[in-house]
């Protein structure tokens, strides 16, 4: 469904990104894990096209998305939830989930009342919210408006950039949840996480990425076992 | 004539060019808002639509259609300027673009020159008669056509911000242009719309300025000094704040000039913005950071 072939992205002269591929095939959650600063951000930011990469290619099914405007990637089908929510914090939770439609708002203008509804329901702490502020919303419900608000746009693959950053457990564990929920509905999802626990959890396969470099993949659940991962990914975590 | 008609007189006159003002400055505070730029070319939008506005009612076009062709024009003229000179920049620095809008002003009023030379011209008023009497103040009836587009526009605005989806997709690039971004919407779409709606709001400022002034090649450095007066009032990017910052420039310096001397006019708005950006740099409502369109 997407496939990442040798990425090398730059800020000016500095890589960030060193041949990175990976895939990722319909219906599964494959997560990245890396530590601060490993180029996860920026490797979901030149999947979705606001970053560019200087060389590689990134596909869709069949098409190349790597050479798209950031808008037709979007209709492409590629909708990135971005790191720190960003969620619009002046204009209601109506009307976030409304502009995550933005890309089919002239065509499929009756269906997004629907998907609205299908979000609500898949997110019962907005419910009876739809006329609040967003940035009056807790980390948690901004966090969920954000994941609805990238689900608006119906895209074939959800990238998500560390949904559980400064979430409570008991949070974390209801987003998680509903990531399996989605994949059930058989959304396509890729997740970035510093939390390599709670995303292994859900996942199907993983990448280790290490200063630009993916250093690792394999299977979700031989990655909790292996001790390399365990000792640097899932030690520190146990002990935090 | 008594004090209280005096100061009547003075405060209608001073809605009256505070309504000119609150045009300007909400064009300032949309294109600042959705891209960054302080656009000093905003008084030379304002120059246009007054320049032709006398060209087309000079060529025998009745007002209507001409108010609605210069407005286009204007429009045009701005979304050439938009495509050509701003978006190619788009790399720049935003003090770069700052710089280029003061470029573009310059290149529009030697172009003025060029075109419509050192004469200032009159238009006619939109409708005939003498002066209207309100209390112990007269004023003419261009007066009304000025405060009456300057509030149909700005409600206009209003609803296009609050109650469009094309506006709030327009206030979701302004609190979060790289969200917008990943939401398909195009900054590049939404500078250009920020751009000729700004134009159109000046070039209507021009246009019913026109009657009771004389258009001039370069009324628009005054006027875009003073929008921008008016917006830094209200805090640069909120529109209610540039509307209430427009009307409070146009009554102080009316009231200024009549009581103290008209000499004075124009050195108040500039005491005002020292003293704005000496004393209150986020505005008189002080909403720091809150953008608002
Ligand atoms: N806009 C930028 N300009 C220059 N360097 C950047 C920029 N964004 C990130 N970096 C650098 O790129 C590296 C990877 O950053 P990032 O992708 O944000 O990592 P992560 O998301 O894994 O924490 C870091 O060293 C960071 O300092
Ligand atoms: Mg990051």
């Amino acid at each position: 469904m997407l496939k990442v072939v040798n990425i090398n992205t730059y800020y000016g002269r500095i890589q960030v990104l060193k041949n990175i591929s990976l895939n990722v095939e319909k219906g599964e959650i494959v997560t990245i894990i890396g530590a601060n600063g490993a180029g996860k951000s920026t490797l979901l930011s030149t999947i979705a096209g606001t970053n560019k990469p200087k060389s590689g290619q990134i596909y869709l099914s069949t098409t190349q998305t790597s050479c798209l405007s950031v808008e037709k990637i979007v209709r492409a089908g590629i909708s990135l939830v971005p790191e720190h929510r960003q969620v619009f914090d002046s204009l209601s939770v109506l009307d976030n989930l409304r502009l995550g439609a933005y890309h089919r708002y002239g065509n499929d203008k009756k269906t997004i009342e629907d998907d609205i509804e299908n979000i609500m329901s898949l997110f019962p702490s907005l419910k009876g919210r739809e006329n609040q502020i967003a940035g009056t919303l807790s980390g948690g419900e901004q966090q969920m408006l954000a994941i609805g608000r990238g689900l608006m746009a119906n895209p074939k693959v959800l990238l998500l950039d560390e949904p559980s950053v400064g979430l409570a457990p008991l949070v974390v564990k209801e987003i998680f949840d509903i990531l399996l929920t989605l994949k059930k509905r058989g959304t396509t999802i890729l997740v970035v996480e510093q939390n390599a626990k709670a995303a292994l959890q859900v996942a199907d396969r993983a990448y280790i990425l290490e200063r630009g470099v993916i250093s690792f993949s394999g299977k979700a659940k031989d990655m909790l076992k292996d001790t390399r991962v365990q000792s640097a990914y899932l030690g520190a975590k146990l002990h935090a | 004539m008594s004090l209280a008609n005096d100061i009547l007189q003075y405060v209608l006159g001073g809605l009256t060019m505070g309504g000119i003002y609150a045009l300007v400055a909400v064009g300032f505070v949309i294109i600042h808002n959705v891209t960054g730029i302080i656009n000093f070319a905003q008084g030379e939008f304002v120059m246009m639509g007054a320049m032709f506005m006398v060209t087309l009612t000079g060529i025998g076009l009745p007002a209507p259609a001409a108010i609605i062709l210069s407005v286009i024009l204007v429009m045009v003229v701005v979304g050439l300027i938009e495509v050509g000179a701003i978006r190619s920049a788009k790399r720049a620095s935003p003090v770069s673009l700052v710089i280029i809008t003061i470029g573009i002003s310059t290149v529009l009023r030697g172009m003025a020159l060029l075109i419509w030379g050192t004469n200032p011209y009159k238009v006619a008023p939109f409708t005939e008669g003498g002066p209207i009497h309100i209390g112990g103040a007269s004023i003419v009836p261009q007066v009304l056509w000025v405060i009456g587009t300057t509030a149909f526009v700005l409600a206009l605005t209003f609803f296009l911000f609050e109650y469009t989806y094309f506006g709030k997709a327009l206030r979701a690039c302004v609190v979060n242009k790289y969200a917008a971004q990943l939401m398909g919407i195009s900054p590049g779409k939404m500078s250009f719309f920020a751009f000729i709606f700004s134009a159109a709001l000046s070039a209507l400022a021009g246009i019913v300025f026109a009657p009771i002034t004389f258009a001039t090649y370069d009324m628009g450095l005054m006027l875009g000094l003073k929008g921008f007066v008016a917006a830094v009032l209200g805090g640069l990017s909120s529109t209610p704040g540039a509307v209430f910052g427009g009307l409070a420039l146009g009554v102080i310096e009316s009231l200024g000039a009549g009581f103290v001397s008209s000499g004075y006019k124009d050195g108040i708005a500039f005491v005002i913005l020292l003293l704005v950006l000496f004393l209150k740099p986020g505005g008189l409502f002080g909403t720091s950071g809150s953008k608002r369109v």
